[in-house]
């Protein structure tokens, strides 16, 4: 049930808004068929969500397209004239560039990058947002990004990093696939991050675009002799806080 | 850590300790070619640290000296090339060096024993070190090596460098003495240490660790937490790889609350329970999470104290359970533990 401003909305309601084969009409059949209630405090509020969730599965899209590459985090490597490399092997923004530069540049010369699949997933919801936001409000929003898994989160994306088990799963959660039985040589196949990309499909990077059942056969090839257990979705996800998102968004005045 | 060098050093460590990787290897490089055997006895003397035969590989393969290698040092060399080959998902499976020889296991723990004091060589030195460990420990379940790989992890951290796989591979031991380990770390004047600390542990970050006797506090009541649920805790297989504030360990409430140890560590409902047990059980599993809580550390508690009374406790109506245990159970200590 989606509830705008204490009213209680149907899917008609939204008819007139939206195609019905997009994605966004694909979000909306979830949340207003559901049990659980999901507030907006307006419209507006709404329609950020659905557009950038719709541009989250976009950026997915661009970056397993971009060419970068997949290397663990001692072999990780990025275009030194937007990025440093840190010692953990996350990137950190330079100073002398501007925000929406040195994320353009990854999907531009995705072959000058290599990096794990979480740092993948923050870079598609940098993607994401300033595909969203004006290119002046994502540049003063973000003036220092750092890259790497969980940490050293932007605090307007902190919520991210946490998983939690949810009502319902959404097209562009994050989603993690675990494989516990993971070969010690390989350690960094212990799990996929991936987004769901609303078809069935979600975009893992180092695997790319494949179904439930490829990913978890992928990981399954990366088991330890003898292994009984098989690699799994957890029912859990990540996402940004939206709304906070959005308050950014609708205060924006150029 | 001492710095693990001695009087009876072997030259080739003594080199490249004081004068470096590149005196090391020239030294080496020149013995090769001169005195050929000479160089053979110093790299397979059994005194030889790790890192030394690893920064010499490149002078080995030029020397052509592999064959001429003892077992320790050409499977060591063997593993190391596994480690360290980059392999895409779509590689063939599986290891071609069988990980769960014995032979392999005193390998590994000489690599990572001898080559923990070099921690920070290079990059692939390290990431040897970190597979290493995670060998050790998930295929030969060698846990001594627990206290040295949380020396690695808090070191690097006050470092910047990367932990994230040493972590894994240690709570992967699914040993509480990681935990116990870890938490010693509450007590360090080094605010970096006893903050990494407190993530691992999963414990709440506001409470204020200024003091000696902040932090001395922090340690004694995770202590007391974890001897009050270790028999009951399992690992939850979470990492930095899925969430920003993984939760390593969790107790199983249904065990506490039966007083059922879980000794394999892992999530598992209990089976095969008697069928007073089993009913227990069954009632016990609809109740809400916090019921639970406080159900399982009164259980726990009566179980430890008064035995014979908890077998008629145990025996009450789940409701009758509850109301006994508001009204005499005490407060659980505030962690994050699941």
């Amino acid at each position: 049930m989606i509830v705008i401003a204490g009213k209680e909305m149907y899917q008609a309601d939204f008819d007139s808004l939206f195609d019905a084969n997009s994605m966004e009409m694909k979000i909306i059949s979830i949340l207003v068929s559901s049990s659980h209630r999901y507030y907006y405090d307006s419209l507006d509020q709404l329609k950020f969500e659905l557009r950038l969730r719709r541009e989250i599965i976009a950026a997915s899209y661009e970056l397993y397209k971009s060419g970068m590459g997949f290397a663990v985090f001692r072999k990780t490597k990025c275009n030194p004239a937007y990025w440093d490399r840190a010692q953990d092997g996350g990137f950190v923004m330079r100073n002398d560039v501007k925000a929406s530069d040195a994320i353009l540049d990854i999907f531009k010369n995705g072959s000058k990058y290599s990096t794990e699949c979480a740092t993948a997933m923050m870079i598609v919801y940098y993607k994401a947002l300033l595909n969203v936001y004006p290119e002046d409000l994502f540049n003063k929003t973000f003036t220092k990004i750092e890259l790497m898994n969980w940490h050293r989160i932007d605090r307007l994306l902190r919520e991210v990093g946490s998983m939690a088990k949810r009502n319902d799963y959404l097209p562009a959660d994050r989603r993690y696939f675990i494989n516990p039985d993971v070969d010690p040589l390989t350690p960094h196949w212990q799990g996929e991050n991936v987004i769901d990309l609303g078809n069935g499909l979600y975009y893992g990077h180092g695997i790319g675009i494949q179904n439930a059942e490829g990913i978890i056969k992928a990981l399954n090839r990366n088991r330890i002799e003898g292994a009984d257990e098989s690699a799994r979705l957890l029912d859990s996800a990540g996402r940004p806080d939206f709304k906070k998102l959005a308050d950014v968004y609708l205060r924006y005045s150029p | 850590m001492n710095s693990g060098y001695s009087a009876a050093t072997n030259d080739l460590d003594y080199i490249r300790r004081f004068r470096g990787a590149g005196a090391c290897r020239n030294m080496f490089r020149k013995l090769g070619k001169e005195r050929r055997q000479n160089a053979v006895s110093l790299v397979n003397d059994g005194r030889l640290f790790f890192a030394s035969l690893f920064i010499l590989r490149p002078e080995i393969d030029e020397l052509n000296l592999m064959e001429e290698l003892s077992e320790r040092n050409r499977t060591a060399l063997r593993i190391c090339e596994k480690m360290l080959e980059e392999k895409n998902l779509s590689d063939e499976p599986g290891s071609s060096v069988p990980l769960n020889s014995e032979e392999l296991h005193s390998v590994l723990l000489w690599m990572f024993s001898t080559g923990a004091y070099d921690d920070g060589l290079n990059d692939d030195f390290d990431q040897v070190l970190d597979t290493s460990a995670s060998v050790l420990i998930k295929t030969h379940h060698e846990k001594t090596i627990l206290p040295v790989m949380a020396n690695m992890v808090f070191k690097r951290n006050q470092k910047g460098k990367y932990i994230h796989d040493l972590v894994w591979a240690c709570f992967q031991s699914r040993d509480a003495d990681a935990l116990r380990i870890i938490a010693s770390r509450l007590r360090s004047s080094a605010p970096k240490d006893a903050e990494l600390a407190r993530m691992l542990l999963h414990l709440p970050q506001d409470v204020p660790l200024r003091s000696n006797y902040d932090r001395q506090n922090q340690y004694t009541s995770y202590l007391s937490w974890l001897k009050e649920n270790d028999p009951y805790l399992y690992f939850t297989g979470e990492s930095f790889q899925f969430c920003n504030e993984p939760v390593p360990c969790a107790v199983d409430l249904e065990a506490k609350y039966l007083c059922k140890d879980n000794s394999i560590r892992v999530f598992k409902p209990l089976c095969q329970a008697a069928n007073e047990e089993s009913s227990s059980s069954s009632n016990f599993s609809k109740l809400a999470e916090g019921e639970k809580e406080v159900l399982a550390k009164h259980s726990q508690k009566l179980h430890r104290e008064n035995p014979s009374y908890w077998n008629e406790w145990m025996r009450y109506p789940i409701e009758k359970q509850i109301h006994i245990a508001r009204n005499g159970g005490g407060n659980s200590y505030d962690c994050n533990c699941r």
